[in-house]
């Protein structure tokens, strides 16, 4: 069964974004090490589960990377793989390469995580949408990517686990832009 | 001028504590893996800072300990009893254990007085609210974090009262068998 990796930018204080969702707190002058990294976890995978409400922005965001871009190795990924898109308010995609999952949460993931691929399933956010699908124990590898900032107050991914939960840390990797990457298994 | 060092046990999602009546039966209590650079940054301090909430607790556990030959932590507490300690309060009038005084006035300017002083540098290992305090005042000069390999949900932060974002400097991560990470930040945004 093929797993499913959260990627997600995290604040020293836990949060993922500002209350507004605001990302401004992040670094982005990432340095070589860091981009092998990423580029390593996303060659992993060929199927991407998103929030509704992310949605929108995602794509947009990444079918508008230019070729000259320094994005654009990562952003043709982003385009190219399959989309997931979960919502209970929407009848149909107008996104390419993206298909509507309206069930049951754990239903849907299990399902996903069923099919015959060698490849791996990638989760970047929304914050709600990974709150649920950590509270279901969805998740099989949390890539947690510490940023060198405290922002007080935001939006959580970890707020509904309702008791204690223990995960193993898998590896820790210090990058010279100030990023510590905590990779956790449950 | 000295430095104002913090280290606490934190848990993945940012909290250092489930609340007030916390025992901290969360942290993963692998000694082997961090006690060495609990001692190495006792080593390069010679005065503890402390609210007077955790005092209250703290310093007769550690006396206590002191009574115990075959504890494990028998030489911490000796340290810790032997180091002299600050304790910040509005409300006690005098320190009735050993090596120990009280800061009654404005936190800002007794911790700067501190840090005038010429001597090792000053660390503070609590309470959450104490710590707060200090971090909104921009008074921390190196935060030690032990984020522990466990998700609390909910519970106490120490940068719950930051009104705006604050960066920090990565000096260093230390990754132990036991699944701690420790996480070393300098505070460059100083007041």
């Amino acid at each position: 069964m093929r797993k499913l990796k959260l990627q997600v930018q995290m604040s020293v204080d836990g949060f993922v974004a500002r209350t507004n969702g605001e990302l401004d707190w992040m670094k982005w002058d990432w340095d070589d090490e860091l981009k092998n990294y990423v580029n390593q976890l996303t060659d992993s995978a060929d199927t991407i589960l998103l929030g509704r409400k992310m949605t929108d922005g995602f794509i947009s965001y990444w079918s508008n990377v230019k070729l000259e871009s320094e994005e654009y190795r990562f952003a043709k990924q982003m385009v190219d793989y399959h989309k997931i898109v979960f919502t209970k308010t929407l009848d149909k995609s107008n996104w390419e390469n993206t298909t509507l999952a309206k069930g049951d949460i754990t239903d849907e993931v299990n399902k996903i995580k069923k099919q015959n691929s060698k490849k791996d399933i990638v989760v970047y956010g929304g914050a709600g949408f990974v709150s649920s699908l950590i509270k279901n124990n969805l998740i099989d590898e949390y890539n947690l990517f510490i940023n060198p900032t405290a922002i007080g107050k935001g939006l959580e991914i970890f707020k509904d686990v309702d008791s204690k939960l223990s995960l193993k840390l898998k590896k820790s990797t210090a990058f010279d832009c100030g990023i510590v990457v905590n990779q956790y298994q449950p | 001028m000295r430095k104002l060092k913090l280290q606490m046990q934190m848990s993945l999602d940012g909290f250092v504590s489930t609340g007030p009546n916390d025992e901290q039966k969360w942290v993963t209590w692998a000694l082997g893996d961090i006690y060495q650079h609990v001692l190495d940054l006792l080593d390069s301090i010679d005065t503890i800072i402390i609210g007077r909430k955790l005092a209250i607790d703290y310093i007769p556990f550690w006396q206590d300990v002191l009574t115990q030959l075959d504890h494990k932590m028998y030489g911490f507490a000796q340290r810790i009893v032997a180091t002299k300690k600050i304790i910040f309060t509005k409300t006690l009038d005098k320190a009735i254990w050993e090596n120990t005084e009280l800061a009654k006035g404005d936190l800002v300017e007794e911790v700067k007085r501190l840090k005038s002083q010429s001597g090792k540098d000053i660390i503070v290992y609590g309470g959450t609210s104490f710590v707060a305090s200090l971090i909104k005042e921009g008074l921390i000069d190196e935060l030690h974090f032990f984020v522990n390999p466990v998700v609390l949900g909910k519970g106490e932060s120490i940068f719950s009262s930051l009104e705006k974002f604050h960066n920090l400097k990565l000096k260093k991560a230390v990754t132990y068998n036991s699944g701690i990470v420790l996480l070393i930040y300098e505070n460059n945004q100083m007041k």
